[in-house]
This record gives C-alpha cells, structure tokens and sequence, in this order.
C-alpha cells in the first residue's frame, strides 16, 4: 500500500524512487529536470536523428534559406522523389526539406544519364549527411530556445518576492556597465561600488552582481593556498556518493517550503538543491552537510545557475569564511554568540541587561540568524538585500544586521516583561517586518563599521578561554582592584595595537607571496630561456667546428695571423 | 502565550507554582519540533529544520499545584552536538525522541542518554523515551516492545507518540509533568528543584536549581 509520506520528509519509498533516479545515472537524471540550457543540449544530442519536431517543420518552413514554392513548381513530378528515397533512408520526408529538394532538382536536370554512376551516389550520400547534421543543429537550437522559454518561465518564479527598497534606472545601467569589466575582471574601486551597493540592486541582475562582488572580491584577497578548496570540479562531485545524503534528503522539503520554486516534491528547485548540497558535502569534508546550510544554498539558487550557485557557495564558505561557523566543534559560533553580546554590552546597555536579566543568551534567538544567513526567518527581499552586503563585507555583515534589528526594536524589547514573551518578540515579531523598517535597517548597516571591535572581543574570548582552563594564580587580594583594573585596560589596549599590526603583517605576508610566486615563475621562465640558449650554444660550437675541420690549416693560420688577438687556443679550446 | 498574570488570578494563595526546563533531544527529522508544536498549538505543521533551539512554554493546572513547563526545542543533526550543552544545561527533564520507522534513531537516542548521564546524576532528571510517528505504522522498523524493554531497563518513562494524528502527545508531557511532581514530595523537606514562585513575580525563574 502507498501510503502518504509524513509530510515533513519524504516516505522511504519516496526516497528509494528519488535514489534511483538520482543515481542511475547522471544523464538519465537531468533528463527530467528542464533547469539550464545546457542539460537541454545534452538531451538533443542523445535524440534518434531520425525524427523532426514539428517545431523543426515550422522552423524549415519559415526560416529555410531556399525559396520553397519556386523549387516546387519546378519539380517535374513526383517519380524523381520516390526514386531518390532508398539512397537515403535516414532523410525525413521529402517535401519537407529544402536541401533534398535541391537535390531532387540536381537529379532533374541530369536525367539524360542512364545510370548514376557511383560518384553521383557518393556525393547524394554526402549530401545526405550533411543534411542531417543541419537537422541535428536546428533540433539543437529549437531545444534551446524551448529551455530559454522555460528558464525564463522558472526565473520569474524563482523572483518573485518584493524588493526591499527601489533600484533606481541610472543605478541600474551602473550596474551595467560594472557587470560588463565583470567579464574582464578589472579591478574596480571598492568605494565606488560600495557607493552603487547601497543605491540598490535590480534583482534580475542579482546574482550577476553576487558573482561580480567575488571576482571583486578575489582580485584582492587571495585565499592561502592552505585554506583554498580542493579542486574538483561540480561534475566531478556530483558522480560521487555522499555519505550526508539522508540528512540532506530529510531537509528537502523542509528548505524554504512555502516557495513555489522549492516546494513541489522532488521537483526542479529540490533537485538542484540536493546536487548543490551533496556536491558541497563532497567537496568540504570536514563540514560536510550542516542544517542551516540549505538555506543559503536556496538563496543562491534562486538567483542562478546551479553550477553559478556551487561556485558561489564556494566563495562564501572558504572565501569569505563562513564554513568555520559550521564545523564540528562550531567553536566559530561560539565566539559569535560572544561577540553579539559583547556589542550589546558595549553599545546597548539597557538592552544587555534586560535580555541579562531574563536570561536570554544569543544563542537562543541568534544561531539561525547566523547559520542560516537570517534566509530562514526572514522576507526574501530582505535576505537578498543582507546577502548584496554579505558578498561585499562578509561575515560582520551579520552582526551588523543583528544589531540594527535589535536597537531599531529596543522599546518594543524592553516592554517584554517575561522570558517566554521575549522570546517570542525575537523569533516571531522581529522578522515580521514592514518595507521602510527594513529598507532602514539596510541602511544602517551600510553606515556601520564594526570590524575592530569584533577583532578585540574574538581575542577577549580566546583570552577568556585561556584563563579558565588554566586557572592561574588566583588573585592576589592584597593587590588593589584599581591597580589590576588598570593593568588589564592597558593590556586590552596592547592586545587591539597588536591585533592590528598582525593584521598589516597578514597583508603583508599575502602580498609577499604574491610577489614571490611571480618571481619563482619568471626564474623558471629564466631557466628554460637559459636551457635553450646554452642548446643554441652547444649547437653553434658544434657547426664551427665542423666548418673548421673543412678548413684548409694553412687558411686557419691566415685567419689567425689576418686578426691579432685571435688566437688558435681559442679554436682548441672547443 | 501564558500571562503570569493569568496563572495567578486563578490560583489559591497556598498552591504553588513549579517551573520546569524541559529539553527535546533526538535525530534529525525525528519529530521535535513536531510534537512541541502539536503540544503547544494541538495542531500538526511541515516545521524548518531548528537551526540551534527554538522555545515554548506551557502552565499545567493540576490539583496539587500549577507547572510551567519551559520546552526547550533543539537542533536534531549530529553536526549540532558540540552546541546542544548550551541547551540542556540545567534542565530537569529531557525526551529522548527517536521515529519508529528509522531504527537508527533509537540508536542515537540511546547515545543521547549516555550523554546525560555523565551530565546529570540519576534523580537529578525526568527521563522519558518516546516512540514518535506511529502514524506510519506499516514503516514501521523499531517494535514497540523494543522502546519500552529499553526504557524499563533503564527506568525511564516511555511512550510512542504520534504528533500528526495526536496520539499521546499530551500523555507524555503530562506524565513528565507528574514525575517531576512526584519528585519534588519525595525531596518535601527542602523544596529546593522546581523553585517557589511568587505568583507575579517572573524574575525568580533564575533561582530555580538543582540540588
């Protein structure tokens, strides 16, 4: 009996069906699925060239080069036809194509002949063939312009939710121009797009903008190679089994299941999702599939390819760090939660000691904002508008947003008396925004700058870490409190002077190595030029002295006495 | 959401109120939030996988005194267990939920038990076993005596529960409840667990501690 799966997950029967056609085989599985041209071409390739769609008709008819109705009138009849058609049983129906019916005019006018000699049958067969390659071309582009159709079709569902604030047209055609340096990754001036950020972002041109902030990105930081990924391709990885695949395939339909795009069982938006994620879970072992990590990879695949979406996912996990969240030891988040707290201790009391108060740490209400990128609580528009300054900041571009939202709401909090209510205000009230509070809270976050004191309380934490485990001498009572007190804010104020000149040593240190694999390559480059001239060299030694053997010794001697200087040890030497 | 307010307009003088930290630990896709929601709401929903923890509370009128119970929701996959002792920390009950169609589950809410007991000695908390998803009964991989040998042995309540067609949900809220209750009479002299409140007064939540 086929029972109803428990709606959160699918059934197991479900999953075995979804199994196989995940892993039969990779060509067999796209074939389903109508996401991007090229799988599309992949499925024209494989199609029997026997047949023609009736689009192929339509399109012969209509776009053929040849003037049909003239080469119709001047066929003779139909015999001419009907004798061609076992010479090439692989040609559609004669009215049909144009080229046959050259053919068929060719053979018209050379009926005088008895007999088709072999050379006439040989280039009919060429032509033929020919014939069907054009064929196979134009079932190409018909597929292709049928996947358009439905890319289109998928985007507009993909995008459809309301945008926080306008994107006015001249900021749109600034976009259009940047995009275009995009493809010959000029090194544009950070202010300036931070400048266009902040105008605004069209979201049709979304996640070009996402993938043009990591060139962006990447022309300026390089990753140690220490801290790069692996370099697998996504083809590659999608071949693979991933040992993630029940938690993945558990979250499916529990990945943004109110979006059309994603919610139908199975369909396109959940298969793209279950490649992006096992190919990710392959690629980063060690973080492998993390819960929350779903939503981000939705996000992306709302906006682009699911090839675009991998690399993207890529870029956010090692590039701009937001794997070290999701590793086992989630320590990263840890550090998180302490930072958040710290900039409310730091910059709103009142609000610290009220959520102090009714013991409400961060890590209650912050680590889906964290770990999910706010993607699962939150309007999309408001999302994609958190992910634009993500692509440009990174991972403070969170704590930025959590700060905003919460002093932008700190009466409303402060009128919470309870816990539960509280709570409840955070996880439900919050995230129900409306369009200018959330067009406002963007545009705090593009004022902030925050980055030094979350160096300063990450390096408090590690200090704290560090103290409690050792335990060390326990404070001396005799010494006064002052004394300490100042003691610990001057090294505060050493540890931030050192922070930052590690943080110059770091750049440093990047632009060394740049620099140092520049030269290695050109001393190589060096070397083989060196190689060859030496072998140019070897070569030259070796023709003088043939040449010298053909020499008269008595025209040598000349030679010699002919030019000073120049003396035979040379010639010996060789 | 309950009012304390409320709680205590309808309260005798002399019946006190007890407040319990419940945790809900298990798999991933196990159920949950599933039952916290069905518990709370009495009503079935698809829930987003918990990214970290998410929260209710629920009063308990009973004859012999009024418990809050603080049902404390945590993330279900493996990756998340380094941060989970942020969650049951100081709780006094935990359901160890496991989905009768997935034998692993119950495999995992065994390791989930071991975990607790290097946390928290033996009467220090309510453990309850539950069996969830008996809807899918014919899925079914975990016998019902399976779950209930285990428990017996290691004296834990224990239930199979359904959160999508009510089965039992508030039977093991309840029967935890009681335990806990019972517990408390048993420690009488020093009613220190579950902590005396003031009716109104929610800031003395922070008081109520193990002994």
């Amino acid at each position: 009996k086929v029972k109803l799966p428990h709606s959160a997950l699918p059934s197991k029967t479900l999953q075995k069906m979804l199994l196989q056609i995940l892993f039969d085989g990779e060509g067999k599985k796209r074939t389903s699925t109508v996401c991007s041209s090229e799988s599309l071409n992949a499925v024209g390739a494989t199609l029997t060239p026997r047949r023609i769609s009736w689009r192929q008709r339509i399109f012969l008819r209509v776009a053929s080069p040849m003037n049909k109705s003239p080469s119709k009138m001047q066929r003779p009849d139909g015999h001419d036809g009907s004798e061609l058609l076992p010479l090439s049983p692989l040609a559609p129906p004669l009215e049909e194509d144009p080229l046959i019916l050259a053919l068929q005019n060719e053979d018209g006018t050379d009926k005088i002949g008895e007999k088709k000699n072999s050379e006439e049958l040989q280039s009919l067969w060429r032509k033929a063939i020919h014939q069907q390659i054009l064929l196979l071309r134009m079932e190409k582009e018909n597929q292709k312009l049928e996947a358009s159709r439905d890319e289109l079709q998928s985007r507009k569902v993909k995008l459809d939710y309301d945008e926080v604030g306008t994107c006015q047209k001249d900021v749109i055609n600034v976009w259009d121009k940047k995009l275009l340096n995009c493809r010959a990754k000029i090194r544009c001036d950070m202010e300036d797009i931070h400048g266009t950020l902040k105008e605004g972002v069209p979201k049709s041109r979304r996640g070009e903008i996402w993938q043009f902030l990591a060139v962006q990105h990447r022309v300026r930081h390089r990753l140690p190679n220490k801290q790069q990924p692996p370099d697998v391709s996504y083809k590659e990885l999608l071949k693979q089994l991933t040992a993630q695949q029940h938690a993945i395939l558990v979250d499916l339909g529990r990945t943004f299941p109110t979006h059309p795009y994603f919610s139908t069982q199975l369909g396109a938006g959940q298969l793209s999702l279950f490649n992006l994620l096992k190919a990710y879970s392959l690629l980063d072992k060690e973080v492998g599939y993390c819960q929350g990590i779903s939503f981000v990879a939705g996000v992306l695949l709302l906006h682009m390819s699911e090839e675009q979406a991998f690399e993207m996912l890529k870029f956010l996990m090692y590039d701009l760090g937001f794997r070290k969240q999701y590793r086992p030891d989630m320590m990263s988040l840890q550090i998180q939660m302490y930072q958040l707290s710290r900039l409310l201790h730091d910059y709103h009391r009142d609000l610290y000691n009220h959520l102090e108060e009714n013991e409400i740490s961060p890590s209650l209400y912050a680590a889906p904002w964290f770990l999910t990128l706010f993607a699962s609580q939150f309007p999309l528009g408001f999302v994609a508008r958190v992910f634009d300054i993500i692509f440009l900041q990174g991972t403070e571009v969170i704590f930025k947003v959590a700060l905003s939202l919460l002093s932008s709401q700190e009466t409303s909090i402060m009128g919470c008396e309870s816990f539960e209510n509280i709570v409840d205000f955070l996880k439900t009230t919050i995230p129900d925004m409306t369009q200018p509070q959330m067009e406002k809270i963007i545009t705090q976050v593009f004022e902030m700058d925050i980055s030094k004191q979350l160096h300063a309380y990450e390096v408090e934490y590690h200090v704290l870490q560090d103290e409690l485990q050792e335990n060390v001498n326990p404070c001396d009572e005799g010494e006064p409190l002052e004394k300490l007190e100042r003691a610990n804010s001057h090294l505060k104020r050493q540890n931030m002077d050192l922070l930052e000149k590690l943080q110059v040593a770091h750049a440093k240190i990047q632009s060394l190595e740049s620099s140092l694999e520049t030269i290695l390559t050109r001393e190589s480059k060096m070397k083989t030029v060196i190689q060859s001239l030496e072998q140019e060299k070897i070569t030259y030694q070796k023709t003088l002295e043939q040449i010298m053997k053909y020499l008269p010794t008595e025209a040598l001697s000349e030679l010699i006495s002919h030019r000073p200087g120049f003396s035979r040890q040379h010639f010996v030497k060789y | 959401m309950a009012q304390e307010g409320a709680a205590g307009g309808s309260l005798e003088r002399h019946c006190p109120t007890y407040i319990y930290k419940v945790v809900l630990l298990g798999s991933t896709a196990v159920g949950k939030s599933s039952l916290a929601y069905r518990y709370m709401k009495n009503d079935f929903q698809e829930s987003l996988p918990t990214v970290g923890c998410s929260f209710f509370t629920k009063i308990l009128r009973m004859e012999s005194a009024t418990v809050k119970l603080e049902i404390w929701d945590t993330a279900g996959q493996e990756k998340y267990h380094s941060v989970c002792h942020l969650y049951y920390r100081g709780a006094h009950a935990a359901l160890l939920v496991y989905d009768i169609t997935n034998k692993e589950t119950l495999g995992r809410a065994k390791q989930w038990l071991k975990e607790l007991e290097k946390e928290f000695l033996h009467d220090e908390i309510v453990i309850a076993l539950v069996g969830n998803k008996t809807d899918l009964a014919e899925e079914r991989e975990v016998p019902t005596e399976e779950g209930e040998e285990f428990a017996r042995s290691r004296s834990l309540l224990f239930a199979e529960t359904s959160a999508k067609s009510n089965h039992q949900v508030k039977d093991v809220f309840m029967a935890v409840a009681l335990q806990l209750l019972q517990r408390e009479a048993e420690t009488a002299p020093a009613p220190r667990r579950g902590q005396h409140v003031d009716l109104g007064a929610s800031r003395a939540r922070t008081g109520c501690c193990r002994v």
